[in-house]
């Protein structure tokens, strides 16, 4: 009762306290001595106070009063907004990043006791493992109650082989597993797709779903038809459905089926290839040192059944999905660039805050006659800090908002980036939430307490004559000066590491990947998806030739066992170079003319060279196995030989661009391999031109035939897009830290001037030079400026030193990357510095002295 | 004028509700009635009056209406209400304890 009278009376306030001032006004009127009575004012409020709603009153004032003071000083309000919004909103941003792809377990159901597996052996490992195998495993453990198996691929949609789409073969009780239902129709079930016999089905990601067929439900129950074979849709998946792993699927469709839509290619009983991810349910209370232990006899068992292919001492090493299926050192690697990003960005923001507490402390000291004023007529020292951090919660309350807002934008731009998939998304959460007003705290104390304090602790006399008069002497306090020393080195340090990062990027990006790929095109038929093997694949590639031998937009030809930057090829290492890794690739004599590698030493294979005899290796292989390129006749590897060196060639990055520990050998393309073989092609013009072409000439060899084709150079592109998108990343956040620095150091030095303006008028006046006037106003930063360029300089440099190495390889010798950045920053400050001196020595000196 | 003068703390609730159980008075009129029950010992101050009846209000012991009064003035008269009068009834019961333990001690020596 008392409560709802509190609240009744917090609702009618208003009326309240104007009927208690009438009701004093009469007792005033019937007093015989009238003036007796005290402020009516001061007892409404005393009166009022009974129901202890005054704080609210106050806090009103205090808003009021701030929002009052940001409309005078509005450069002052919207700097400090902007500078809030964009280090929480960079925080926030990266935070939910780093949550999504890194601390937070997968979002499937009971992510602890779902499990990836991987293959390991003694001397390879593979994060796929051959289906047959996970077909095995599933029919005889005993420590999981489900396996899924998974592969991705893109396929012809449609009858056009143009139009690819990203297909994803699951199991089918991957949705199930999960834990995700249908948007719309069903989804694979166990029960009824697994039966034998059950036609081909699939199910469309949302967002395909949405692109194609514009979100209209007609989709489920129609017949599409996938690399031109028929499949009906039976339902939609839910748009949240993440998958097991980010990556981009358009269409699911069931892994059993696989060889409805490549008929020849015997995917469920080939043994030789790591084709499928291997997921698992864990039994109730089955632990993971289980699966060890469970999977043993099963492994001994099969290498008994096939000894070429599977060996009696390889695990299957399992991690959770707590740890997003990443393996113990994948896992600590990712949680150590998180950490550090993390520390960047939040850097930034402290960056930011000192900058912040700076601007507020110059605003402050500029009101020192205002706040001493109010403390003379009776305002307590509680009271004048409650009312500054009012104020600063007022502007942290927005710039936080506007920061989550910022950081809204920023999840969306990159949820919207080519190289985040579909299925990829990083909603706001309430950890979020909670860390956005943590930020809030911490810029709060950070911006209004150090002022408020300094002010308050100040002296009411000397800030009472400060109204009359400005005070001659320091014009930046020492806590100014350690502020912007703090922030110049903090800014410094990042930048720098930004500059030294992104300079990295940029140069893998801008680097040649070693041979000529802006007129290359591949077509890649899969001949052995279609059966088409041996003899058969050898015509096939003959016909195709033939047909394309005419025309003139080909310049040459060259067939080659993987497409250059395509697909990711399986690396081996050999005992003699094991910092190397050694990507394979089968080519034709042509193929290093349609490529343009240049031979260094030797010569080029020739058409009856052996494809197990010979080799022609990359100098950087020569250089690190034998020491010299002259390695020409020399048995092959180095310590094991079993083939000989014809040839030496320059290096290629053929697939991964940016890995500088890489390095490729080349055998001939045995005739038994031409059933996998893609065709290279060198194009006079653009080469986009010609990928029709390839195309309907491979269709007309052999109608079945949907041949992926693509040009080199978006190829790639498609490899350097993650690079691109970190070097813009780490870009974003050094121009973010120098607009910062700029920002406040701009702040300062004009605050300082419009402090001055009659001092520099006298000055003016008793004839004070330009050089006299400008030293006075820089020369009490110029110590923190320097100091801190010199610290922070070192610092960064300090920083990528110790970043030089796994996993960030930053270059700390990368003295270009820091002097532009060093430079930069410099620009930037002088530039800060540069308008309000100018202002300073442009004041007219009468209207100077006017100045109060 | 004492200020004041006399009035024992957490008494003044009490006295209002006091001089409130005869019919309802307006603020004036309880300070006066107060002044003159008290032989002019007690002097009530507006700055306590006006919160102490706000806090009774806030306690639902009385209510107030705006009437006329006699002299044709627009007033704010209170009234107790069921509760004020219970809580006047324990207030006082608790005050003749009070004051009759206190005697006892000061007059028992």
């Amino acid at each position: 009762m008392e409560l709802l009278r509190r609240l009744w009376y917090l609702l009618n306030r208003r009326r309240l306290q104007r009927e208690l001032a009438g009701e004093m006004e009469a007792h005033r009127a019937q007093m015989p001595d009238s003036r007796s009575f005290g402020s009516t004012l001061r007892l409404r409020e005393d009166a009022g106070d009974s129901y202890g709603w005054q704080w609210l009153d106050v806090l009103e004032q205090d808003l009021r009063y701030a929002f009052r003071g940001f409309r005078r000083s509005p450069v002052f309000a919207f700097t400090s907004i902007l500078i809030l919004a964009l280090g929480t909103g960079t925080n926030l941003a990266f935070f939910q990043v780093i949550q999504t792809l890194v601390w937070k377990p997968v979002p499937v159901r009971d992510p602890a006791t779902m499990v990836r597996l991987e293959r390991k052996g003694k001397t390879f490992s593979s994060s796929s493992v051959p289906y047959p195998m996970i077909q095995y495993i599933r029919r005889h453990n005993n420590v999981f109650s489900a396996v899924i198996a998974q592969t991705g691929g893109n396929m012809a949609w449609g009858d056009n082989a143009a139009d690819r789409v990203h297909v994803q073969f699951v199991s089918a009780n991957l949705f199930d597993e999960a834990g995700y239902g249908p948007e719309d129709g069903r989804l694979f079930h166990e029960s009824l797709d697994e039966r034998p016999g059950t036609p081909p089905v699939a199910v469309l990601s949302h967002g395909f779903w949405e692109r194609r067929f514009g979100g209209a439900t007609p989709a489920v129950g129609s017949t599409v038809r996938i690399n031109d074979h028929p499949v009906t849709i039976v339902g939609i998946a839910q748009p949240s459905f993440p998958g097991l792993r980010p990556s981009p699927v358009d269409v699911y469709l069931l892994i059993h089926q696989y060889d409805h839509f490549t008929p020849g290619a015997s995917f469920d009983t080939t043994w030789n290839a790591a084709n499928a991810e291997f997921y698992a349910r864990l039994k109730p209370g089955a632990g993971l040192a289980s699966i060890e232990d469970g999977l043993r006899p099963l492994i001994q068992e099969m290498s008994r059944i096939y000894p070429d292919l599977v060996k009696p001492d390889e695990t299957l090493p399992a991690s959770p999905g707590t740890r997003r299926f990443m393996r113990d050192r994948d896992a600590s690697q990712a949680r150590a660039i998180s950490a550090l990003a993390l520390a960047i960005v939040l850097a930034v923001l402290l960056v930011a805050c000192s900058n912040l507490a700076n601007l507020s402390l110059a605003r402050a000291n500029q009101r020192g006659a205002e706040l001493s004023l109010r403390a003379a007529i009776g305002a307590g020292r509680s009271r004048i800090v409650r009312q500054l951090v009012t104020e600063s919660l007022v502007l942290a309350s927005i710039g936080t908002l506007c920061g989550f807002w910022f950081g809204y934008a920023l999840l969306r731009l990159l949820e919207s980036h080519p190289e985040v998939p579909d299925n990829l998304r990083f909603p706001a959460d309430g950890w979020t939430v909670a860390a956005s007003a943590l930020l809030c705290t911490f810029a709060t104390a950070f911006v209004g307490l150090v002022p408020a304090l300094s002010i308050s602790r100040g002296d009411i006399l000397k800030g009472l004559r400060s109204v009359a008069n400005t005070s001659p002497g320091r014009s930046v306090s020492w806590l100014q000066r350690l502020l912007l020393g703090a922030q110049m080195t903090g800014g410094c340090a990042l930048v720098i590491l930004a500059g030294i990062w992104a300079n990295g990027f940029h140069r893998v990006v801008s680097r040649s990947p070693g041979f000529e790929y802006e007129k290359l095109a591949a077509l890649d038929p899969s001949l052995a998806r279609y059966g088409i093997k041996g003899e058969s694949a050898r015509e096939f590639w003959r016909q195709t030739r033939a047909a394309l031998a005419d025309q003139p937009g080909i310049e040459s030809t060259a067939l080659t066992s993987s497409v250059p930057l395509g697909r990711s090829l399986s690396e081996g290492r050999f005992s003699d170079t094991p910092n190397l890794s050694v990507t394979v690739f089968h080519v034709e004599p042509s193929f290093f003319e349609t490529m343009r590698i240049p031979l260094l030493r030797g010569r080029n294979f020739l058409p009856d060279d052996e494809p197990r005899t010979n080799v022609i290796i990359a100098k950087r292989l020569a250089e690190h196995m034998y020491g010299t390129v002259d390695v020409v006749g020399r048995g092959f590897p180095k310590s094991k030989s079993s083939s000989t060196i014809v040839g030496v060639v320059l290096d290629a990055r053929l697939i991964k661009i940016t890995a500088t520990n890489t390095t490729e050998i080349y055998e001939p393309l045995a005739p038994s391999a031409h059933e996998s073989a893609s065709l290279l092609v060198r194009t006079r013009q653009s080469p986009d031109r010609i990928l029709d072409t390839l195309r309907i000439a491979a269709r007309r060899v052999d109608s079945r035939i949907l041949a992926d084709t693509a040009t080199i150079s978006s190829n790639l592109d498609r490899r350097l897009s993650p690079s691109r998108l970190f070097g813009a990343v780490v870009s974003g956040i050094g121009a973010l830290t120098l607009s910062l620095a700029a920002v406040g150091i701009f702040g300062l030095v004009a605050y300082c001037v419009s402090r001055r303006t009659r001092e520099i008028g006298i000055r003016r006046t008793l004839g004070a030079r330009d050089g006299a006037i400008v030293s006075s106003l820089i020369g009490d930063i110029l110590i923190p400026l320097l100091g801190g360029l010199l610290l922070g300089s070192a610092a960064g440099l300090a920083l990528a030193q110790a970043l030089s190495g796994n996993p960030f390889y930053l270059d700390p010798r990368d003295f270009a990357g820091a002097a532009a950045s060093i430079t930069l920053l410099l620009a930037v400050v002088a530039v800060a510095l540069f308008w309000p001196v100018r202002s300073a020595l442009r004041l007219d000196p009468w209207k100077a002295l006017r100045h109060d | 004028m004492p200020r004041e003068a006399g009035i024992l703390p957490g008494t003044l609730g009490l006295l209002i509700l006091r001089v409130l159980q005869q019919g309802p008075l307006h603020g004036y009129a309880i300070a006066q009635r107060i002044h003159v029950l008290s032989c002019d010992e007690l002097a009530i101050e507006e700055g306590s009056l006006y919160p102490a009846l706000q806090r009774l209000l806030l306690k639902g012991w009385v209510k107030a209406d705006w009437t006329i009064s006699d002299t044709n003035r627009k007033v704010r008269e209170y009234r107790l209400t069921p509760s004020g009068r219970k809580e006047l009834e324990s207030g006082c019961a608790e005050y003749r304890r009070l004051t009759r333990a206190i005697g006892d001690v000061l007059e028992g020596i």
